[in-house]
């Protein structure tokens, strides 16, 4: 594995050149759009992230108070993650992988089993590292497999990528269980890769074949995957809530960790 | 030997040029289609001069794609060697055909190193097995008379012998 990291740094100049024409592109669009759309476009990019902040306020409050009540119910507290920004750089010639490069590698403290977010989704998790990129399988690939829950009961089940490449698959849901078309499927955390809580997919299809013990579930993965260049790897501060229960003589310091969530470019 | 040899240099950017056409994205219906561009050029370069480029730069290639493409160690090092195996024991008949023969040799050669790729990949559960894996074959052996022609243009420029 040290062998193959140490080589990949041959190769990453070359995945940079053939990621150039792309980016060439979207820096020539850049150039050549207009004034007003710009200012248009900061326009938009202001209101939104003024809606942004505003739902961040109430987060911060919702959170210290998610934590006390998990501190009253004396149940583990939730982990609180920390987000590097990164790029995407390549993606896998072979149609039938559905694999990219990420800009930010062993460096940045990447590791193996890391996930990737984008900003509407979870997007995959990092299957491989060099000390300048990382190779990330996304969750749509046939071998890769996530941990879901269904948001509005708590349903779990694992979502698998089909050989469709778009969209997911769920495992071995019995004929019993609650779930419909619209479903929103988040992660469970079990498994412990992916933390819990970020949106997964959204429920298109659900198929009852009475002779199959099994339903027959599609969903649409939420991150655009084919599209978003910016993607964000998540580091847990916290791996296991279980040991810090143990020193809890401060509700408040809790409460604080619970409110930060650190970004680094 | 290595005397009379100049401007080789050129093998080593037409493979990097290639390099960077077999990672270049592409929209998914067209990335099936996708010639093998290492293999196209080293297939030239074995053939052109066999003296100097034979099994050990083909597998060498290999394992660099295999950097480059993520995969098992020995996946395309494997698949590029008995492609330079089947041109090292043809070159010389290989070079006497017409363009349209060399084609469809080429079409054998890169379906063979195609094969190897999937048999490998789907030994390691990275490929689902279908027939469209051999499409890249078929797109190689229409692009070789045109590469070639190109490819034999810039040797006589630069004098790579």
């Amino acid at each position: 594995m040290q062998v193959r990291s140490w080589l990949s740094v041959l190769a990453t100049p070359v995945q940079l050149l053939a990621d150039t024409p792309a980016r060439l592109v979207g820096n020539a669009s850049l150039m050549v759009s207009s004034r007003s759309e710009l200012a248009q476009e900061n326009a938009r990019l202001k209101a939104r992230s003024l809606i942004l902040e505003q739902k961040i306020q109430k987060l911060a409050s919702l959170n210290a108070e998610n934590v006390r009540l998990r501190e009253l119910l004396n149940s583990s507290r939730l982990v609180d993650e920390k987000v590097v920004v990164g790029e995407l750089v390549g993606i896998d010639p072979d149609p039938n992988v559905k694999q990219v490069v990420v800009n930010k590698g062993e460096r940045d403290g990447v590791y193996i089993g890391q996930p990737l977010l984008d900003a509407s989704g979870v997007m995959g998790q990092v299957v491989q590292t060099s000390p300048f990129t990382s190779r990330v399988i996304l969750i749509t690939d046939s071998s890769s497999r996530i941990p879901v829950q269904v948001n509005k009961n708590g349903y779990r089940a694992i979502a698998a990528g089909n050989e469709s490449g778009t969209e997911l698959e769920l495992q071995h849901v019995p004929a019993t269980a609650e779930i419909a078309e619209g479903d929103l499927l988040i992660t469970s955390g079990m498994g412990q890769r992916f933390p819990v809580g970020y949106p997964v997919a959204e429920v298109t299809e659900v198929t009852r074949n009475p002779g199959e013990p099994f339903l027959y579930i599609r969903a649409e993965p939420l991150a655009r995957l084919n599209r978003s260049r910016l993607v964000m790897l998540v580091f847990s501060t916290e791996r296991n809530g279980l040991e810090h229960r143990a020193d809890n003589n401060g509700n408040d310091l809790a409460a604080q960790e619970g409110q930060e969530t650190e970004v680094k470019q | 030997m290595r005397h009379s040899s100049h401007a080789h240099w050129l093998v080593w950017l037409t493979l990097l040029m290639a390099a960077v056409l077999s990672l270049l994205p592409l929209p998914a219906w067209l990335s099936y289609a996708r010639p093998s561009w290492i293999p196209l050029v080293t297939i030239f370069w074995i053939l052109v001069l066999p003296q100097y480029y034979g099994l050990f730069f083909a597998w060498v290639l290999g394992i660099v794609m295999d950097i480059l493409y993520g995969t098992v160690f020995g996946q395309h090092a494997m698949a590029m060697l008995f492609m330079a195996l089947a041109v090292n024991q043809l070159h010389r008949r290989l070079r006497m055909y017409p363009w349209w023969q060399q084609s469809f040799m080429v079409l054998f050669i890169t379906g063979l190193y195609e094969l190897t790729v999937i048999w490998v990949g789907s030994a390691t559960g990275r490929l689902s097995p279908s027939l469209l894996y051999l499409l890249p074959a078929v797109t190689s052996a229409l692009l070789w008379p045109w590469l070639a022609a190109v490819m034999h243009s810039f040797r006589r420029r630069f004098i790579v012998i």
